[in-house]
Parts: C-alpha cells; sequence; structure tokens
C-alpha cells in the first residue's frame, strides 16, 4: 500500500513538473491552432484566422484549410496572397470549381474585366451548373461596371432569376440612359450664352444667375462709359469679365463634376447590389 | 479466506480513490496551469507593446477559457489593446463585455471610466458625460465623486471649453496642475464674439484682435475703398451704380471681413488647444485617457 501511495505522489510531481513545460503547448497543438483559427474565422477577425491557419504546417493543410486561408485575405482586401492560395487549389478538390468563383470575384472586385471575361472563356462549360450559374451572372454583371452593355435586354437578363429580374433590369435600362454631359459643350454654350452651359447642366438657378450678373455688370460699364464715368466703367467691365470668365470655366467643371456624381450614384447602386447578393457566390457552411 | 478477500477488496477501493484524487487534482492543476501561463504570455506581449499579438493571444486565453476565470481580464485586456492601436470601437466592444464580467464594483468602475476615456479620444464626448451623470447617481459608487469630477473635467478639455474645466479641476484641487494649465489655454485664447463684434463695429478690428495685422489693414483697406466709390455714385445721382457696388462689393467685404475675424479666432484657439492636448499628452504625468 505504501508502496502504491509513494508511486502516486512521485507520479504526480513528475505530471505537475511536465504540465509546466508541455500544457501550454497544448494550446499550440495543430488540432487547437485548427479549432481557434475556426473560431476567428467565424468571428469574422480574418487577418488573425489566415494567420492562425498558416501557422499549420503547409504539408498538414488540407484544401479546405487553404480555401479559408484564401478567403480571408479576399475578405480583408489582400487580393494577390489570395489568388495565389485559390491557384492552388487542386482540380480534383470538391472546393476547386468555389475557388474558380472567389478568383472571378477577385477580379472583378479589382476591375480587371478582361481577365475575368478570359478566365471564364478558358473555363466555360466546365463544372456543375450550381456554379457555372453563378459564374454567368457575374460576368454578365461585370458588363454594366464597365460600360459594354450588350445591346439585348432578354438576352442580358436570361442568366437572373426572378428576384434578381427586377433591379438587374433597372440597372441595366439605367446604365443605357446615363445622362452624361459634354464639358467641352457646357463651356462653350455659356461662351455663347451666359449661364447656357450651366442650364445644359441641369442647374438653372445658376445658369440664370450667371447670365443677369453678366448682363447686369455689362449694361453697367456700357452706361457708365456713356456718361463719362471712365473708372466705373472699368470696374463694372472686370466685375463683368470676372462673371464671364468664372461662369464659362464653372460650367466645365459643372459638367465634370455632374458626370462623376452620375458614375458614382450608379456605381454606388451597383456595388450595394451585388454586395446584397453576395457576389452570386452562394453561402459556404463553415460556420454552421 | 474472507479476511483475506476483505483486505484486498479494501486495498483496490483505496488504490481506486487515490487514483481518482490523482487525476482530478492533476487535470485541475494543469487546466488552470495552462491558462495561467498563456495569461502570462499575452500580458507579455501586451507590456512589449505587441498591441496586435496582444489580442490574438488573449483572444486565445478567451477561446481555450471554458470557465471563464480569465473573461473579466482578457476583454479588459483586448479592449486596452485595441484602444492602443486606435480602433476604439472595438475597445468600446470588448469593454462592454469585461463589464459584464466584472467581479467587483471597482472593477465595474475602472471599466466605466476606460469607456469614457475612449469616448473622449473618439470625440464622443457627449457619451462620456452621459456615462459619468449615470456614475454620479449611482450610489454603489459613493465615494468616487472625485474620480467622476476629474474625468467630467477632462471632458470640457476634449471640447475646448478650457475654463469650465478649470473651474472643476479647481474643486478637486485649488493648486491642481492642470487647473493652472487649462488657465493659462483659456487666457491664450481669442474670443470669436468679440473678434465678430469688432469687426462690424470697425472693419479689420477683429483680425487686429487676433493679431492678423495684414488681413485687418486690407479688410479696412477695401471697406473703405467701396463705400467712398458708391458713396460718390450717390452724390452723382448715379443711384443704381451706387446700389450695385454696395451689393456687390461694398457689403461682400464687409462680411467677409466678420467672418474672416472669426475665423482668425476660431483658428487661432484650435491650434492652442491642439498645442495643449499634445502637451498633456506627452508631458502630463497623472492620470489621462
Amino acid at each position: 500500500m505504501k508502496f502504491i501511495v509513494l508511486a502516486i505522489i512521485y507520479t504526480s510531481i513528475l505530471g505537475f513538473a511536465q504540465s509546466n513545460d508541455s500544457t501550454i503547448n497544448s494550446l499550440y497543438s495543430k488540432e487547437n491552432i485548427l479549432k481557434f483559427a475556426d473560431y476567428l474565422f467565424c468571428e469574422e477577425d480574418f487577418l488573425r484566422a489566415a494567420e492562425e491557419y498558416q501557422k499549420i504546417d503547409e504539408k498538414f493543410r488540407d484544401d479546405k484549410i487553404n480555401f479559408k486561408i484564401a478567403l480571408s485575405f479576399s475578405i480583408i482586401g489582400e487580393y494577390s496572397k489570395s489568388e495565389t492560395i485559390f491557384n492552388r487549389i487542386n482540380s480534383n478538390s470538391p472546393l476547386y470549381q468555389q475557388s474558380r468563383l472567389e478568383l472571378l470575384k477577385i477580379l472583378f472586385l479589382q476591375e480587371r474585366f478582361d481577365e475575368l471575361r478570359t478566365l471564364n472563356k478558358n473555363e466555360d462549360g466546365e463544372g456543375d451548373v450550381s456554379i457555372q450559374l453563378p459564374i454567368k451572372k457575374l460576368l454578365y454583371f461585370s458588363f454594366l461596371k464597365d460600360q459594354q452593355v450588350p445591346e439585348d435586354f432578354d438576352t442580358f437578363t436570361q442568366p437572373f432569376n426572378d428576384n434578381e429580374k427586377h433591379e438587374i433590369g433597372l440597372l441595366y435600362t439605367l446604365r443605357q440612359n446615363l445622362s452624361i454631359k459634354n464639358p467641352l459643350l457646357s463651356s462653350i454654350l455659356s461662351a455663347l450664352v451666359p449661364g447656357a452651359g450651366k442650364m445644359y447642366v441641369g442647374e438653372f438657378s445658376d445658369g440664370l444667375f450667371a447670365l443677369l450678373s453678366v448682363g447686369l455688370f455689362s449694361f453697367l460699364a456700357y452706361d457708365n462709359f456713356n456718361a463719362g464715368h471712365n473708372f466705373r466703367g472699368w470696374l463694372f467691365t472686370g466685375i463683368a469679365a470676372g462673371f464671364y470668365g468664372g461662369n464659362v470655366y464653372g460650367s466645365y467643371s459643372a459638367a465634370q463634376i455632374h458626370n462623376a456624381q452620375i458614375r458614382y450614384e450608379y456605381n454606388l447602386r451597383l456595388d450595394s447590389f451585388i454586395k446584397s447578393k453576395n457576389y452570386f457566390i452562394p453561402k459556404y457552411d463553415f460556420c454552421e | 479466506m474472507n479476511k483475506k478477500l476483505k483486505a484486498i477488496g479494501s486495498t483496490k477501493l483505496k488504490f481506486v480513490i487515490l487514483l481518482l484524487f490523482w487525476l482530478i487534482n492533476n487535470s485541475q492543476l494543469s487546466a488552470s496551469d495552462y491558462l495561467q501561463k498563456q495569461y502570462e504570455f499575452a500580458a507579455k506581449l501586451f507590456d512589449e507593446e505587441k498591441y496586435y499579438d496582444a489580442i490574438t493571444e488573449f483572444k486565445r486565453l478567451q477561446f481555450f477559457d471554458n470557465q471563464k476565470l480569465y473573461g473579466y481580464l482578457s476583454n479588459k485586456m483586448i479592449a486596452l489593446s485595441y484602444k492602443h492601436g486606435g480602433k476604439f470601437n472595438d475597445a468600446v466592444k470588448y469593454l462592454s463585455k469585461a463589464e459584464l464580467l466584472a467581479p467587483n464594483s471597482d472593477s465595474l468602475f475602472a471599466i466605466k471610466i476606460e469607456i469614457v476615456k475612449i469616448n473622449l479620444l473618439r470625440k464622443t464626448t457627449f457619451r462620456a458625460r452621459d456615462i459619468l451623470e449615470d456614475l454620479k447617481k449611482d450610489t454603489s459608487f459613493a465615494g468616487k465623486e472625485n474620480q467622476i469630477i476629474y474625468w467630467k473635467a477632462w471632458t470640457f478639455i476634449f471640447e475646448e471649453q478650457w475654463d469650465k474645466a478649470a473651474e472643476l479641476f479647481g474643486i478637486l484641487d485649488q493648486n491642481h496642475e492642470l487647473k493652472r494649465l487649462c488657465n493659462n489655454t483659456h487666457d491664450m485664447s481669442y474670443s470669436p464674439q468679440i473678434a465678430k463684434i469688432l469687426s462690424t463695429i470697425i472693419p479689420g478690428a477683429g483680425q487686429f484682435y487676433t493679431a492678423n495685422l495684414l488681413s485687418g489693414l486690407l479688410s479696412l483697406g477695401w471697406v473703405t475703398l467701396w463705400t467712398y466709390l458708391s458713396a460718390q455714385a450717390f452724390l452723382a445721382d448715379r443711384v443704381f451704380d451706387g446700389l450695385m457696388m454696395l451689393n456687390f462689393l461694398d457689403f461682400r467685404f464687409y462680411n467677409g471681413n466678420i467672418q474672416n475675424a472669426e475665423k482668425f479666432a476660431v483658428e487661432h484657439n484650435r491650434e492652442i488647444s491642439d498645442w495643449m492636448l499634445n502637451y498633456l499628452c506627452n508631458n502630463y504625468r497623472g492620470e489621462k485617457p
């Protein structure tokens, strides 16, 4: 009995001594690193998640881990790292098709539309329908983004489902009818008739003000020169010339600002729609 | 024979009990031990100002700390790390988690004050003041009035209301270092209202008050010139000319002069405030956000 008690005490001491060195490392075992990385990934702390996954030796990393690393990098905007890892995913892997889709998404986000279309052409017809359809949607949507909308409305909206068709239809029509103004034309109009360029851009009150102020000061200058008040004549000429020049330059800028605003608002609507649709990529079940 | 069997049974029972005791003892010891080690490791990273890594390690601690033994501490340290990294919203998020796990009223008060400090840093001073008002009303924090006043005074510093801040620091101690610094800053500031009024009465006077002499002279010169020319036009019975000059030149320069005087005062005060905040940040040794 004494022997057993002594043996237990001895092993306890030994175990405790060992635990000081080894238990801390148990948090850093491959399994625990993976568990912690999964936790970070599901908490949407993607940079830390990617770093944790990368702590696992490369030879022990399966495609799922590599996919999650690439996805984490993609979400935080580290596209080049993400691309490299997605490209490494083996064509036999069940995540291969998703990785191609994610690659297309990266090309879309980086506005590398030509590459997106080339990649899509090379892989046309490959993979199952569940992947082919999102790829087609993303490809068609990219046309709205880089202003190369196909003429035929029905062909354009064909890959989208009924829920998406309504908004896609609106975006298509809006794209075809973006009211882009010519800055040069706007400034020429204002040079001919002060304020006309501003009115062409849609700024009617500014246009009217420019017309009245240039007209008024020109009249005052003319009237003062006629009355022999040369100082005031030159003064009003200067003011009229200032308003005239400002109005010509202002019309050019107004057209540029108008165009930028139109494009910004349109792109904002496009981005908001495609984000709400998760870039047409089916949701993953990694965190369920 | 029976006695022998009983003796064997009793020995076996003792053995099983001892074995169980050993297993439980060792497993508990190692669990708390590795968490303690992980906490120390993360805290070391924090002390070394490696805040990003500290957050990762405190999060690891949280993840493996099933019994939430380090729930309060880890959340607090993650929040402080985020604070040092300038991620104030994340810091508040983790402080709110720590608040729920605070072991006593002192810890809870400390967390609330940390939230106040972060609100000061992210310039949501109204939120900081609301929290301080709630703390003041809460009877469980009786005896901490001075700390509440101290941080309330800091909210006025961040709102650039140096006179009010000095007043509150004066309540704590008439010779408080911060009272003196706030009073100095207040004395060095210009009143935008006075600058505006001066420029309304005499164009350029507000600019002189804010020590912008050239701008003051220009304002005075332009307004005098256009007033003179407008008056001359009226005297020559060219009323329309006079009205146009008054409206498009004289009044424009006159109004611009008033706005300009106010802008100079505000800009000067902002510069003084920024300088003082920078000074407090680098040189003040007392508690600061």
